[in-house]
């Protein structure tokens, strides 16, 4: 039975414009920035300042597109779950599959499974696309920490995926959905994690705590209070949440 | 069957454009009065923009209060020579969000469900559309800031008003508010222009926001001096930073280089126009 | 009037409509016809100016949609009732398309109760039934009492009293003066309200003429004859000398012959002259329906295919045997017309090329059927069946 509903989501989410749009713009964007940026930073590494060098992380610069490149990845969670509404599609889903936990579960299942395959590849074609640019300067999968930094941008981006999905489940309108969404990631997090008021707070948001993982040099005066994996766990935390308020409220309501 | 009795005489009768019926009720010349009226009705009549706008005053009037809320608190972190409107820069930035999913929703959600086919069809001329959508758009985002930038700003001056610190000059109040309430409707039209041409409202938004962003992401990694001229650059022209030219004090510029004054309206103008052409050029050749 | 001249729309290499040409006259119900993805909506597109045309110009009171001084006030179009804003009410929906052109707001509360929705006009329209929708795609197309009006399938997801209410509009619309072109795929429904109609099948006219003219040129009449199932050699006779005289003949399941291109009364003559014996002569009028399928059958795009059920089946058990038909379907009847249905598939497709693939482009609606087919379909052939026994 699940593996039917899995199928038939498989069919419905390649069939749909918008997941190879988002996913091929989650891709480009990331690697084409994370090529432009390792290779302007090559062009001047002489000039930077000696504080900056030590602190350097090209593993980090290589995954600089990543930024925006999410952007696109919450499109895909959001469009994914709430085509669905916005179609109508979403009562011959229910009317097929009735138990909403376990369609909403292969939903999200498949979904992540795309989200999670795309991210690695995009990870690591970033990293060694980005450390190809950076010649002398780049590092390489051998040395400590650096693997995890690029596996954990692939699930980085997965996991953000998931969350989209989530707090899509919950609310049903793409407009709605990206409107949370964009200013949260985008701004409300930034701002929260940079004022130095509301640090202690900002850096426990799903962004700012997963994306620790891509990080292998930690800057100097970094106080964070947990680890790569640390962040990411907390990171998932949140997905967890997301995902648990969108199963309920979709038990819960009227297709 | 229901064919009639008698033989009609107009299929005989030689083609003429006149013949047939005559509605009682007067036939006036529809023009974009017409339009701009009817637009009005839309925007106010769907309860998606009325919420987006009744968020955008939240935010905005919200984080101003929240300032505020910090200047009582702690009067003394506040009173530089800085220029005391700048602090609702904050609020509209992130109102921002609001003003762009606004002005890409006013064109690409009839896209969405398919009203475009029915208000083409009552007006054929598409242009008149765009144009009468843009004139309501843009007047509703531009009071919309005004009143609560207005707002924030004269709660801003009037608490900070006892703690010593300077009073705006007449140039500083006409930029903060006049200037930046121009500058969201206009960057709001510019979204409005791209939902036109993408006619997707995910897509049109996740671009508007991509082009926020792009500039302030790709600088935060170009942390190389080579670089310096085109990381300050990205920095300057962002539409963030174009924003907060409004709030500078008048005559010192941080920098020499980047927008001061009000070149942000002129460079936003610019790209508004350009991306009209482009919409009009495509709505002129496309299918609807 | 809505004039068209070598209208066509390509979309990539799918010819979606081809060199069509055609009138609506004011006056009456012009019904468009084809079947589903013959390129009905495409046309109606075309003369709202939603799609540009490749090639030739479609034109309403003379001047193409685009440059009407006040489109709605002329035209009022139907096109597809999901066409609004969901989280707009009806009323709203009506206003805004109002205001665009000038009409009082008052027609909007008119119009309102012309289609029975003034209970729900303050209802958002998303939640309003596939009939309610349509029927505010109705008033949406009446608001501007206009002279000239387009429906494109009016009467999807309506009940049979909104059937009836809809076929009642058109046809009062109709006798104001104006011009209604109402398209659809149902040819039953279109026999109960056009006058004229114009049928289309891949993009291409296949008919334009008056709807008596279409039933007299298209359904083409039949003779069913039976001789005694005793004797098959006087049906092989009667056969030869019916084909002889010109006529068409084709054996029946049931062993009686479908004659077409003669009156009854000759082949009663030849019967009679042949020394064959019939035990059945009855007239067979060909319905409307049957006539337009016939004549798009060929230019169908959708077509299905019989359900096999194939992934369903369970794998046969070894040894079992597949079902067998049940007995006694299909056998011939003892004097009983035969059921409509089946044999009509064994001579349409031949009958399809004798009168439907000629296409007359634009022909005068005066313009006389073809003689085969009036001759067969004459007044005193449908007479009640007489026995030539």
């Amino acid at each position: 039975m699940t593996t039917q509903i899995i199928r038939s989501e498989w069919t419905k989410i390649r069939s749909v414009a918008s997941t190879v749009w988002t996913l091929s713009l989650a891709l480009v964007v990331t690697v084409a920035l994370g090529m432009l940026v390792s290779a302007l930073t090559r062009h001047g590494f002489e000039n930077m300042r000696e504080q900056d060098r030590l602190s350097f992380d090209p593993t980090y610069i290589s995954f600089a597109g990543m930024g925006l490149g999410q952007l696109a990845m919450i499109v895909f969670g959001v469009l994914v779950v709430t085509n669905e509404y916005s179609t109508g599609m979403i009562r011959t889903s229910l009317a097929a599959v009735p138990q909403r936990g376990v369609f909403l579960a292969s939903k999200v299942a498949v979904a992540t499974a795309l989200a999670l395959v795309v991210g690695m590849v995009t990870s690591f074609l970033a990293f060694f696309l980005g450390q190809a640019l950076l010649g002398s300067l780049g590092t390489s999968l051998g040395e400590e920490g650096v693997l995890r930094a690029v596996i954990g941008g692939g699930l980085y981006m997965a996991l953000i995926a998931m969350f989209s999905m989530g707090i899509a489940a919950m609310l049903r309108s793409p407009m709605l959905s990206l409107g949370i969404l964009m200013p949260f990631f985008f701004l409300i997090s930034g701002i929260l994690g940079a004022v130095p008021a509301t640090k202690k707070f900002g850096q426990f948001l799903p962004d700012q705590a997963g994306s620790r993982i891509m990080q292998v040099v930690i800057p100097a005066g970094d106080d964070t209070p947990y680890g790569p994996w640390g962040g990411l766990g907390i990171m998932a935390l949140w997905v967890i949440a997301a995902l648990a308020g969108g199963y309920l409220l979709l038990r819960k309501r009227d297709a | 069957m229901s064919t009639p009795q008698t033989p009609l005489p107009q299929q005989a009768a030689p083609p003429s454009w006149e013949s047939g019926y005559t509605s009682p009720i007067p036939v006036v010349r529809a023009h974009l009065g017409h339009a701009i009226v009817s637009e009005w009705t839309k925007i106010r009549s769907v309860r998606s923009t009325v919420w987006t706008l009744g968020i955008y005053m939240l935010i905005v009037l919200g984080m101003g209060a929240l300032i505020a809320w910090a200047i009582v608190r702690v009067p003394s972190e506040f009173h530089g020579s800085e220029n005391p409107l700048a602090f609702g820069f904050f609020g509209l930035l992130v109102g921002s969000v609001c003003i762009i999913t606004l002005g890409v929703l006013t064109v690409a959600s009839e896209y969405g469900t398919g009203m475009i086919r029915t208000t083409m069809t009552a007006c054929p001329s598409r242009i008149r559309v765009l144009a009468a959508k843009a004139v309501v758009f843009f007047l509703v985002a531009f009071t919309t800031t005004l009143f609560s930038a207005g707002l924030v700003a004269l709660v801003h001056t009037a608490l900070l008003d006892g703690t010593g610190a300077r009073q705006p000059t007449g140039e500083e109040w006409l930029r903060g508010t006049l200037g930046i309430s121009l500058y969201l409707a206009m960057l709001g039209l510019l979204s409005l222009a791209v939902g036109a041409i993408l006619r997707h409202s995910a897509g049109a938004i996740t671009l508007m926001i991509g082009v926020v962003l792009a500039p302030l992401v790709l600088a935060a990694f170009m942390q190389v001096e080579s670089l310096e001229k085109l990381r300050d650059a990205l920095f300057d022209y962002s539409i963030p930073s174009q924003m907060a030219v409004f709030y500078a004090n008048t005559g010192a510029t941080l920098r020499d280089s980047g927008p001061s004054g009000w070149d942000s309206l002129w460079i936003i103008l610019g790209m508004t126009a350009a991306a009209f052409a482009v919409a009009c050029v495509l709505l002129q050749k496309r299918d609807v | 009037m809505i004039e068209a001249v070598g209208l066509t729309k390509r979309y990539g290499d799918k010819l979606a409509v081809d060199n069509l040409s055609f009138q609506v006259r004011p006056g009456a119900v012009t019904g468009f016809l084809g079947p589903n993805g013959s390129g009905k909506s495409t046309t109606m597109r075309m003369i709202l100016g939603l799609d540009n045309p490749t090639a030739g110009t479609v034109t309403i009171c003379g001047r193409p949609y685009r440059e009407l001084p006040n489109a709605p006030r002329q035209v009022g179009a139907l096109l597809d009732a999901k066409a609004v804003h969901g989280g707009r009410s009806a009323r709203n929906h009506l206003l805004c398309l109002a205001q665009l052109s000038g009409i009082p707001a008052r027609r909007v509360d008119e119009v309102l109760g012309v289609v029975g929705l003034h209970d729900v006009a303050k209802k958002r329209s998303r939640g309003f039934s596939l009939g309610m929708g349509q029927r505010l795609g109705i008033a949406a197309a009446l608001l501007g009492d206009p002279q000239v009006l387009l429906f494109d399938e009016p009467v999807n997801g309506l009940d049979p009293e909104g059937i009836l209410w809809v076929r009642n509009l058109m046809k009062s619309l109709a006798a104001e003066g104006r011009t209604v072109f109402v398209s659809s795929h149902l040819m039953s429904e279109m026999a109960l309200t056009a006058d004229h109609l114009i049928v289309i099948g891949r993009g291409r006219l296949l008919a334009d003429m008056s709807v008596k003219d279409f039933i007299a040129a298209n359904s083409a009449g039949f003779a069913r004859v039976r001789t005694p199932d005793t004797e098959p050699q006087q049906r092989e006779k009667l056969t030869s000398v019916l084909t002889e005289a010109g006529a068409h003949v084709l054996p029946e399941q049931d062993g009686a012959l479908r004659v077409t291109g003669l009156p009854l009364p000759r082949i009663s003559d030849l019967a009679h002259e042949a020394g064959v014996r019939l035990w059945e002569l009855s007239p067979h009028q060909a319905s409307l329906e049957e006539a337009y399928m016939r004549m798009t059958q060929e230019a169908v795009d959708y077509r299905s295919t019989a359900d096999q059920k194939a992934g369903l089946m369970q794998p046969l058990p070894p040894g079992a045997e597949p079902p067998l038909p049940v007995p006694g379907q299909g056998q011939p009847g003892w004097y009983v017309p035969p059921p409509p249905q089946r044999d009509e598939r064994a001579s349409a497709p031949d009958t399809a090329q004798s009168s439907g693939t000629s296409g007359r482009p634009a022909a005068p609606a005066e313009q006389p059927s073809a003689p085969v087919a009036a001759s067969a379909a004459d007044p005193a052939d449908s007479a009640p069946s007489e026995d030539a026994r």
